[in-house]
């Protein structure tokens, strides 16, 4: 696991002025729940594909208008990604302004691409754990993350979050009692 | 991964390492202009010639909302919920189906609100095809947490489009039934805006919302006003001739000592027009660099011509490209505190963002440049009148490397 996994979407975004590869990271975190996204609303793995390519390509372009206080990363990303899409069916075409800004050009999908695409729409069973993650508070989420996914131990997840090891263990305990609540409504 | 995820990734990475490039890592964070809407939380959430636009002719009649699978509970629409205000808001075209906005509830109590238009009592978009489409309940622009005497949500949704006259602003909101009044203030006038039940309201206009500084102020009925900037910043400045509004642009050559100066249209597209790069020394060559005093301008009538397609490798030009247009534009040193300007048929006004340290102020052709008044003051208030040029340096000043340093790219073995 690289070091950029560890790192918030959010600290993510902020060290890509500077570090650009951090920008890879955040963009193999999302790429394929935005195409499964993508591709739910479309039906349609070529749309989904140019319509993602366009939704990172503006992230980029906009990355300093990003304000974490008024929302997380992923959900400015989702949201982007829907007005591309309602825009995209209003003017009848998928713009390409962002990457042309950026000297970004349209790619070429292969069948296996699309494939590849294709194969992102059965994973929607409605327990994705980054969906879930996302509904959670901040601080939740982060030493949710942090010890179910990383496996982290206590001790050293207080000392990076700087709170004591009490604090994380009641953000996870909470992350996970809300996670559990969800996915049974979910199933329902 | 596949060839198109993998591929997407290098080249974003690419991108993301020529914009450190040409910023020398100084890239700083600039105050958004508010239009998107603002919320606690917005998430909702080919085969084919690689040059070509992916045309997206829907084949169904609804524009799908997302799967459940795809947003978290806080922005998951209880069907039940959701209800069309009964606010209708015409378009400024004619014959044209009018504006709404419909609101309801999410799965945790956020309130989520979509605009839209409304055709024969069903709710949806027309697209540029001229057919309507509905809006999938599911589908909203926004979700935020309710807040009681104040405005919960309040944005503006752009619909963008090829053509300029296409493009449409909706300016919508939820404030609550404590809500008395809401007015839309842009540079072509004052209104009222239309509001409904719970405080909802909507205003539409032709344009993006910076071209006009748009701006709403909502009135509750305790009598405290709350003002949103939705197409308001410091740094923009509106065009003396209704056209695209106008942003300064900043930086430093590599390996060269002076500041430049530029403006272009503030919302980038792919044909923007540009001004010529102005430079001056803020700083002393011989110095660290760290303390900039002083400041230098140009003041111009710029000829019409044509704006041709920018990209990132001509960020500063070296010549006007757009509509013809008296400007004055540059940059100052921290111990400036404002600049003002006056002329004939120009009323003294500011065109300085202190924050950006950038000077700019844009006239119409008709301005002679050499009339225009410009008045400096420091913050120790020393106070300087200037007309025409000041202070540019054309010719590129070697910057003074710390011993032991190099320029990144340079004096390589």
């Amino acid at each position: 696991m690289g070091r950029d996994d560890r790192r918030t979407d959010e600290e993510l975004l902020a060290a890509t002025a500077h570090a650009p590869d951090a920008f890879g990271a955040f963009y193999r975190r999302h790429v394929e729940a935005l195409l499964g996204y993508l591709l739910r609303r479309t039906a349609r793995p070529d749309l989904a594909a140019d319509i993602c390519a366009e939704t990172f390509a503006t992230v980029l372009e906009r990355i300093e208008r990003f304000d974490p206080a008024r929302g997380s990363a992923r959900g400015w990303l989702f949201a982007i990604a829907g007005h591309q899409l309602v825009d995209s069916v209003r003017s009848g075409q998928v713009e390409d302004r962002a990457r042309q800004r950026l000297g970004i050009e349209r790619r070429a999908l292969t069948d296996h691409d699309l494939e590849r695409i294709d194969a992102l729409l059965d994973r929607g069973d409605g327990d994705d754990l980054t969906v879930l993650l996302a509904g959670l508070p901040d601080e939740q989420r982060v030493a949710l993350q942090a010890r179910v996914l990383d496996e982290r131990d206590y001790t050293e997840i207080a000392a990076s979050l700087e709170v004591s090891e009490a604090v994380v263990r009641k953000r996870v305990s909470r992350g996970l009692a809300f996670l559990r609540g969800q996915m049974e409504g979910g199933r329902r | 991964m596949s060839d198109f995820i993998d591929g997407l990734e290098q080249d974003l990475v690419a991108a993301a390492r020529r914009r450190t490039a040409e910023s020398g890592g100084r890239r700083r964070t600039t105050r958004s202009l508010r239009t998107v809407v603002l919320a606690l939380a917005i998430a909702v959430g080919a085969a084919g010639a690689a040059a070509a636009a992916t045309l997206y002719t829907l084949r169904g009649a609804v524009i799908p909302a997302p799967a459940a699978v795809d947003v978290p509970p806080s922005q998951t629409l209880v069907p039940d919920s959701a209800e069309v205000s009964r606010l209708r808001v015409a378009d400024p075209a004619s014959g044209v189906a009018p504006w709404t906005i419909r609101v309801g509830r999410s799965s945790t109590g956020y309130v989520c609100s979509t605009v839209g238009q409304v055709v024969d009592g069903r709710f949806g978009l027309i697209g540029m095809d001229g057919r309507f489409r509905e809006l999938a309940v599911g589908s909203t622009d926004s979700c935020g947490q309710e807040r009681k005497g104040t405005v919960t949500l309040v944005g503006a949704r752009i619909f963008a489009a090829k053509r300029a006259r296409d493009v449409r602003t909706v300016i919508s909101g939820v404030a609550g039934d404590d809500l008395r009044r809401v007015r839309l203030r842009t540079s072509r006038g004052t209104s009222d805006v239309p509001r409904s039940d719970g405080g909802t309201f909507v205003a539409v206009f032709a344009g993006y919302p910076e071209d006009v500084g748009a701006e709403v102020t909502l009135t509750f009925a305790d009598g405290h006003r709350e003002t949103e900037p939705l197409g308001v910043d410091p740094s923009v400045v509106l065009d003396p001739e209704r056209g695209p509004a106008w942003r300064p642009q900043g930086g430093m050559m590599s390996g060269d000592a002076r500041q430049c100066a530029s403006f272009a249209h503030a919302r980038p597209s792919p044909k923007v027009a540009s001004s010529p790069a102005v430079c001056g020394l803020l700083t002393d060559p011989r110095s660290d660099g760290r303390v900039r005093k002083g400041f230098f301008l140009a003041a111009r009538r710029l000829p019409p011509s044509r704006p041709r397609p920018r990209t990132s490798r001509n960020w500063f030009p070296g010549h006007w490209r757009g509509a013809a247009r008296t400007a004055v534009w540059g940059a100052t040193g921290d111990d400036v505190a404002a600049v003002e300007v006056t002329g004939p048929g120009v009323p003294r006004r500011s065109i300085y963002d202190a924050e950006r340290r950038a000077i700019l102020g844009v006239f119409p052709a008709s301005v002679r440049p050499a009339s225009l008044t410009i008045t400096v003051t420091t913050k120790d208030g020393t106070v300087r009148t200037v007309r025409g040029d000041h202070g540019l340096v054309d010719e590129p000043v070697p910057m003074r490397m710390p011993p032991g340093t190099t320029m990144p790219g340079r004096n390589r073995p």
